[in-house]
C-alpha cells in the first residue's frame, strides 16, 4: 500500500519533501488511526512512523492526543475526522475541483456563528438547557456533515450535560468544543495547504 | 457519459428526463438550514444523478413547491429548522402536494423518528447521510406511484365521469386516479398542457404527477366554498366548482366527494338550526346554514384533514347561505359563537337580522358557531338566541360590512364577530362585551374557509380535527388563531383550552375572549356572562356553550339552547372525535359537550370542570390523514 511504503521512507519534516506523500499521510492521520489500539499515548502505528508523531511534525499541531480510532468512542479516542470526510472528499471531481475545501470553509464559517450563538446563550440565558441543547444540536449536525468526529463527540457530551441539567458541565464541555473547533481548523488548514502543494499528485494519492 | 454530463443532462431535462431515465434525473428538493450539510447533501444527490434544488428555508421550499406543483418528485427536509418546524413542513407538503418526504436529522431518538413517521414521512435518515442511503430514495417515489396505480388500476383511460364514482375520500389511489383523469378532462379544455403528458403516463411511470390523495387544506377548502357560493349551493356541480377553483391536481371526483360532504355538513347545520326555536323566534332567520357552515368549517379546519361534515340539508344550506350573506345575519352570527350554536340552530331565528349578516357570513357564523370549537376557534353556533349574537357581535367587527367577510378568517376575525353583531342587532351589542374573538364568525360568512391562514389552520387543524371535520371553514379562521370564529364556543374553547390544556397552541385561546367572557376569563365566567347576557333562551344554551366551547359548540347549543344547535355540535363533535384529536383538550371538550347533549345535566359546573380537565396533550396525535373521516 502506498502509505506503508511511504512510511518506510523515514520521517518527513518539511512540507516540501514529497508533498503528495505527506498529503497522503496527512489524510491518514486526520482520519482515525484505524489500526490504533486506541490508547492515547501509544497508538500502535501500522508502519514505522507513528502517525501521531508524523502528524504532529507535519502540521506543527499542538494537539496532545493522537488520532485515535473511530469516532464512536469518547472524545479522546476519536480521530479528528471520520469516514464522512472521506465521503465529502469523494464528491470532489472535475466538475467541482475544490469541493472539499469549499465545504470545509463553509463549515468553519457557519460553525463559528453557531459557537458564538451558544456562547451568547450561555451568558444570556443561564440554565436554559433546552435552548442550549437546541443550539448545540445544530452545531452537532454541522460537524457530522463533514465528519468532524472529535468535535461532534464534544457536542454530544455537552448535550448530555444539558440533559442532566449540569451547567458547569456544560461550560466545560463547551470550552472543549471550542478547543476542538480551533484544533480542527488548524489541521484542516494545514491539510489544504498540503493539498495545494501536492497539486494533481496529491489528488492522486487520495485514498479510495 | 461523465458524471458531469449526466448531471447537466439531468438538469436540463428537468422533469421530463426523469420520466425517461428514472431514477436518474429524479427531482429532489432539499431543505436544510445548515449550509454545510445542505451543500454536502446537494452534491451527494447530484452524485446519484438526481436533479437537485436546494433551499435553506422551509418557507422558500413551500413556495417552490406550491409554485411548481409538478416540478418535484421528492422532498428531503431537515427536522430542526429555524423558520418552520420540519414536521410542519412535512405535513404541509403531504397535505398540499402529497409528495414523499424524507426527514433528515442529527437526532435519531426514537421519539423523534416516530414523530416523523406519524407525521407522514416516508423515511427518516440520520445525519451524516451516506450516499448509499441516497441511492435508494427513489423507491419512495415509485412506491407511491405504484400504490396509486394499484388502487386504481389503469385509469388513464377512464373518463372523468367514471371517476366520479370513485370516492376520493380515504382512497389513496382513487384520488390520484381521479386527478389523473380529471386532468385529462381538463386537457380537453386546454387548461393544462401537461396533462396529456401526464395522463398518458402509465401508473407505474416515473412521473411525479400522481398524487395519491387530495388533501383538503384550508386554503383549498376555502376556494371550494367560494366556488360553491359563487355558483349557488344548489347549482354547484363538481365540474363548475372545479373550474372555478382552478386548482391543479384536483379531479372532478375529488370535488364531487368533497361537495357531497359539504352538503351533508350544511344539511346538518340546517337541521340543527331548525331546532333552534329560540333563535328562530328571536332572529327569525334560518341559521341552519350557519351551523352547517360552521361545522363544515370546523371540520375543514383541521389542517387539511377534514372530517367531512355530512351535509344535511343542502337546500337549506342554500337558503342559509343566502341569508347568511346578509349582513345583519352576520351580526347574529357573531353572537353565535359565543352563544354557541343557538344562533346557528335557529335558522328561523336567525331571521333577517342574523341571516342578513352577509348571508354568507351568517352562514359562516352560524356554522362556525355550530362547529364545535374545534380547538380553539370553534365558533359556537350560538345556540342561545339573539343574545348570543349580541355578545358576539359586540366586539367583533364582523359586521364591518354587511357581508361578513368570512373569507378571511384571520385571527382578527374575532373582531368580526363584534362587528357583525353591531350591525345586526343593536340590542345585542350590549351583550357582546368582548367577543373580539369572534370575528371568525363574521368571516365565515362569505366563504367557509375564509382566510384561514395556513399556519393557523394548521395548528387549529390539529385541534380542530378532533372537533369537526369539514365545517372548518369558519373554523379555519379559528385556526387562525384566535378563534376568529365568533362563536362563543370558540372563545370558550380557547379559553378552556388554554385553561385546560396548556399544550394547546390555540392562538385563539389567547385572544379568544368569548364575547361573553371578558377577556381571559374562564369559560365558566363566560358562561356566567352569557347567562347574564342572554335574556332569551340563551342561558340554557350557555351551558351548552361552555361545553361546546371545548368540544362542540354545537353540542352546547343542542343541549341548552333551543336544542337546535345541538345537532351540529354533535355532529361536529363526532367529527372531531373522529379526527384524532391533536389535543386532548378537544377530547375533553367533546366529552363535555356530549354531556351537554345529554341534556345539560350536571349543570354548568360539571361541564366546566369537564372542560378544564387537563388535556392529555397528545402532541403525537397524528393528523388523521385521510381527510374524509366522518366520525
Amino acid at each position: 500500500r502506498p502509505f506503508e511504503s511511504h512510511f518506510a521512507l523515514g520521517p518527513i519534516y518539511s512540507y516540501t519533501a514529497r508533498p503528495s506523500l505527506i498529503l497522503a499521510q496527512h489524510r491518514q492521520l486526520l482520519r482515525q488511526a484505524a489500526a490504533a489500539g486506541g490508547r492515547d499515548d501509544d497508538p500502535s502505528p501500522p508502519a514505522v512512523w507513528s502517525p501521531v508523531s508524523l502528524h504532529r511534525r507535519a502540521t506543527h499541531s499542538q494537539h496532545n492526543g493522537r488520532p485515535p480510532p473511530p469516532s464512536a468512542g469518547p472524545p479522546s479516542s476519536c480521530g479528528y475526522l471520520d469516514e464522512q470526510f472521506c465521503q465529502v472528499e469523494d464528491l470532489q471531481d472535475d466538475a467541482s475541483p475544490n469541493f472539499t475545501e469549499e465545504v470545509v470553509t463553509l463549515f468553519f464559517k457557519d460553525s463559528a456563528r453557531l459557537i458564538s450563538n451558544i456562547e451568547q446563550a450561555l451568558e444570556k440565558y443561564p440554565k436554559d438547557f433546552s435552548r442550549w441543547d437546541a443550539y448545540m444540536q445544530q452545531l452537532k449536525g454541522s460537524c457530522s456533515s463533514i465528519g468532524a468526529s472529535r468535535m461532534k463527540s464534544e457536542c454530544m457530551s455537552f448535550r448530555d450535560c444539558c440533559g442532566q441539567g449540569n451547567p458547569e458541565g456544560c461550560m466545560r464541555s463547551f470550552q472543549k468544543v471550542k478547543r476542538e473547533h480551533g484544533a480542527l481548523r488548524q489541521k484542516l488548514e494545514a491539510y489544504f495547504q498540503l493539498v495545494r502543494q501536492a497539486g494533481p499528485a496529491g489528488a492522486a494519492t487520495r485514498p479510495v | 457519459m461523465t458524471v458531469e454530463e449526466v448531471k447537466l443532462q439531468a438538469k436540463v431535462n428537468g422533469g421530463h428526463a426523469a420520466k425517461d431515465q428514472f431514477p436518474v434525473g429524479m427531482r429532489v428538493l432539499a431543505v436544510d438550514d445548515d449550509p454545510t450539510c445542505l451543500k454536502v447533501l446537494e452534491n451527494l444527490l447530484l452524485r446519484c444523478q438526481y436533479h437537485v434544488t436546494t433551499t435553506g428555508q422551509a418557507a422558500t421550499a413551500l413556495k417552490l413547491l406550491r409554485e411548481k406543483k409538478d416540478q418535484f418528485d421528492l422532498v428531503i427536509s431537515d427536522v430542526h429548522m429555524p423558520d418552520m418546524d420540519g414536521f410542519k413542513l412535512l405535513e404541509l407538503v403531504g397535505l398540499e402536494m402529497d409528495l414523499p418526504v424524507i426527514m433528515l436529522s442529527v437526532n435519531g431518538e426514537t421519539q423523534t423518528v416516530m414523530k416523523g413517521i406519524t407525521h407522514g414521512a416516508c423515511d427518516y435518515l440520520l445525519k451524516p447521510v451516506r450516499i448509499e442511503q441516497l441511492r435508494t430514495i427513489w423507491q419512495h417515489v415509485v412506491r407511491r406511484r405504484s400504490c396509486d396505480a394499484k388502487n386504481h388500476g389503469n385509469d388513464n383511460d377512464d373518463s372523468g365521469k367514471k371517476l366520479q364514482l370513485v370516492s376520493a375520500e380515504g382512497d389513496n389511489g382513487g384520488v390520484n386516479r381521479n386527478k389523473r383523469t380529471s386532468r385529462k378532462g381538463r386537457d380537453d379544455n386546454g387548461d393544462d398542457g401537461d396533462d396529456s403528458d401526464e395522463n398518458s403516463i402509465e401508473n407505474g411511470d416515473s412521473s411525479t404527477q400522481k398524487k395519491p390523495r387530495v388533501v383538503w387544506s384550508v386554503e383549498l377548502h376555502r376556494k371550494f366554498v367560494a366556488a360553491v357560493n359563487q355558483l349557488g349551493i344548489d347549482k354547484a356541480v363538481p365540474k363548475k366548482i372545479l373550474d372555478l377553483m382552478n386548482v391543479e391536481n384536483i379531479t372532478r371526483e375529488n370535488v364531487a366527494s368533497h361537495l357531497q360532504k359539504y352538503r351533508l355538513y350544511l344539511k346538518r347545520l340546517s337541521n340543527d338550526a331548525s331546532r333552534q326555536a329560540n333563535l328562530t323566534a328571536a332572529l327569525g332567520r334560518n341559521p341552519a346554514y350557519v351551523n352547517m357552515g360552521l361545522e363544515a368549517f370546523r371540520q375543514y379546519n383541521t389542517y387539511g384533514r377534514y372530517r367531512p361534515v355530512p351535509t344535511t340539508n343542502h337546500s337549506q344550506s342554500n337558503n342559509l347561505l343566502a341569508r347568511m350573506n346578509s349582513p345583519s345575519a352576520f351580526g347574529m352570527h357573531g353572537l353565535l359563537p359565543s352563544q354557541s350554536l343557538q344562533i346557528g340552530h335557529n335558522q328561523n331565528s336567525l331571521s333577517t337580522s342574523l341571516g342578513n349578516v352577509g348571508v354568507m357570513n351568517n352562514g359562516n357564523l352560524i356554522r362556525s358557531a355550530h362547529m364545535p370549537l374545534q380547538d380553539t376557534s370553534k365558533c359556537f353556533p350560538t345556540g342561545p338566541s339573539g343574545n348570543s349574537f349580541a355578545n358576539i357581535s359586540n366586539s367583533t367587527q364582523l359586521v364591518t360590512t354587511n357581508n361578513l367577510p368570512l373569507q378571511s378568517l384571520e385571527p382578527s376575525n374575532q373582531q368580526h364577530l363584534g362587528r357583525i353583531h353591531s350591525s345586526s342587532a343593536d340590542p345585542f351589542n350590549s351583550f357582546v362585551s368582548e367577543s373580539p374573538q369572534f370575528p371568525d364568525l363574521g368571516r365565515c360568512n362569505t366563504t367557509w374557509p375564509t382566510a384561514v391562514s395556513p399556519s393557523n389552520v394548521q395548528e387549529l387543524g390539529q385541534k380542530d380535527r378532533t372537533v369537526n371535520g369539514p365545517k372548518l371553514e369558519p373554523l379555519s379562521s379559528f385556526t387562525e388563531a384566535n378563534g376568529r370564529i365568533p362563536l362563543l364556543g370558540n372563545e370558550l374553547q380557547s379559553q378552556v383550552a388554554s385553561l385546560a390544556s396548556s399544550g394547546l397552541p390555540m392562538p385563539f385561546s389567547q385572544e379568544a375572549v368569548p364575547f361573553s367572557y371578558g377577556s381571559g376569563t374562564n369559560s365558566r365566567d363566560m358562561l356566567n356572562n352569557n347567562i347574564a347576557l342572554n335574556n332569551s333562551g340563551i342561558s340554557s344554551s350557555l351551558p351548552n356553550l361552555r361545553i361546546d366551547n371545548s368540544a362542540v359548540p354545537r353540542q352546547t347549543l343542542d343541549g341548552g339552547n333551543s336544542g337546535g344547535v345541538a345537532s351540529p355540535l354533535q355532529d361536529g363533535r363526532i367529527d372531531q372525535q373522529a379526527v384524532s384529536s391533536q389535543l386532548n383538550f378537544n377530547n375533553d371538550l367533546m366529552g363535555t359537550s356530549s354531556r351537554l347533549q345529554r341534556g345539560l345535566s350536571g349543570g354548568l359546573d360539571d361541564i366546566v370542570v369537564d372542560m378544564f380537565r387537563p388535556d392529555c396533550a397528545d402532541d403525537g396525535v397524528p393528523f388523521i390523514d385521510g381527510d374524509w373521516e366522518l366520525v
